[in-house]
């Protein structure tokens, strides 16, 4: 695979949809730092673009909307076709809602990809998760605070490492992440004053790993029936290795 | 969004339903079209003869797909159409040349571009974006648009558009990483760290 052959899976790719079928462009990505760049300049391309979709739109001059509306009841078919119509749309409507019901059940299915893709997926969510809001007002949280926003958001409950000076680690934010039908909570912390990711995701169960994926250290435990997938941008995954063992102690 | 048949309205109980459910999207469209047409009354013009196609061919509207994707698709064949009427030698060398252009000038050059994403995103302008997404090509600033902006699914922008999906997918490669290109290259200029 060279870079011209994974530019459209690159797209597919910064969309957040890391399929097994993009083991090969994952692959590619580990070797090239120039294309790891145009995946980041697309991530945030479009992060920027559904951030601002609402500042963007355009509004139809009043008068287009009066001649459309008149052209419609011009055309508008026999009694017969408007109830078909109806009958349509509201089939249309139901259909509507069973997308978005299918559509959130056909999220990655977590437990049917490799430790590789779903590290790979972690990296683009704390990518993306820093880029859209960095981590919160920049002030850190306490271990109660954390905790009871996963039981709210998620209805689990987890017990969150807190903020530990000597470790040099801050507990920042709790994201709702989308990944995984929303099931994955997200801690963001600092160590060392550089954003970490700790996801944690239930019912799955994954073999100890520490990993370089698409640029980022991973750090990957199981404790009980819950995976832990620690994620950073910055350092060494032997640095990120001593905060996942401060972590996971205290996870427990 | 439409949502099922509406039981308030000032329009007569027979108000079509389908004629509804698509001036519900009359913004979308009419900003698709200035995006196409590049000028108000040409814009008010395709969308009017959009509306009236749609109408006049709802019945081939398959119920449970994205209705504006399906205006989307009559709003570009119509305006391929136009185009093809009109200026064709003139429009289709125009966007096949910037194409190439951009392809030249594009690639490679994300790597050089320091600027941390998180930076750039706070820091962008919506009038800044919508310059940055006025200098791409036509080509690629649709189907990024379309993306990223209205969520059609690849398979849908192909439809809309008329090419095939790897050209879809190469095409919001490039366009996504002009545009960071852009934005990153505004950003410079201003002079903010």
């Amino acid at each position: 695979m060279d870079c011209k052959q994974i530019e459209g899976s690159l797209a597919a790719v910064a969309d957040g949809g890391v399929s097994p079928e993009q083991a090969a462009t994952v692959n590619h990505l580990e070797s090239c730092a120039a294309c790891r760049q145009a995946l980041h300049a697309q991530i945030t391309a479009r992060t920027v673009l559904q951030a601002r979709a609402a500042h963007l739109s355009v509004v139809a001059p009043p008068g287009l909307r009066t001649r459309i509306l008149a052209t419609a009841r011009a055309e508008r078919p026999e009694s017969t076709g408007v109830l078909s119509w109806r009958g349509r749309l509201t089939a249309f409507a139901a259909a509507a809602v069973l997308v978005l019901t299918v559509g959130a059940a056909l999220l990655p299915v977590v437990t049917e990809r490799s430790t590789v893709v779903l590290a790979a997926q972690m990296a683009l969510d704390h990518l993306k998760c820093f880029m859209i809001d960095g981590d919160g007002d920049g002030a850190a949280i306490s271990k109660a605070e954390a905790e009871a926003t996963i039981a709210r958001e998620y209805g689990w409950t987890a017990s969150v490492p807190a903020s530990a000076p000597a470790e040099g680690v801050e507990l920042m934010a709790v994201r709702h992440c989308l990944y995984g039908d929303g099931m994955a909570a997200h801690l963001l912390y600092r160590a060392h004053g550089q954003p970490v990711s700790l996801f944690i995701l239930p019912g799955l169960v994954r073999p100890a790993a520490e990993l370089k994926v698409l640029g980022h250290s991973e750090v990957v435990w199981t404790q009980g029936d819950r995976t832990y997938m620690l994620v950073s941008r910055a350092g060494t995954t032997a640095e990120l290795a001593r905060v996942a063992s401060y972590l996971r102690n205290e996870a427990r | 969004m439409f949502s099922g048949p509406r039981t308030t309205s000032e329009d007569s109980p027979d108000e079509d339903q389908f004629s509804v459910a698509a001036l519900d999207l009359l913004d979308a469209l009419y900003g698709a079209a200035l995006r196409l047409t590049r000028n108000a009354d040409r814009a008010q013009d395709l969308v009017q003869d959009t509306y009236l196609k749609a109408i006049r061919a709802r019945g081939r509207f398959a119920s449970g797909t994205n209705l504006k994707a399906w205006l989307y698709t009559i709003l570009h064949n119509t305006w391929r159409n136009r185009q093809r009427d009109g200026a064709r030698s003139r429009v289709e060398f125009d966007s096949e040349a910037v194409e190439l252009a951009a392809e030249g000038a594009g690639l490679g050059t994300v790597g050089q571009v320091a600027s941390p994403e998180t930076l750039l995103l706070r820091a962008t302008l919506d009038a800044d974006l919508q310059a940055a997404l006025d200098g791409l090509p036509d080509s690629y600033r649709e189907v990024v648009w379309l993306r990223d902006v209205d969520e059609l699914s690849y398979q849908e922008i192909a439809n809309v558009i008329a090419v095939p999906i790897g050209t879809v997918m190469s095409r919001l490669s490039r366009g996504r990483k002009q545009l960071f290109e852009r934005l990153s290259v505004q950003r410079e200029r201003k002079g903010s760290v």
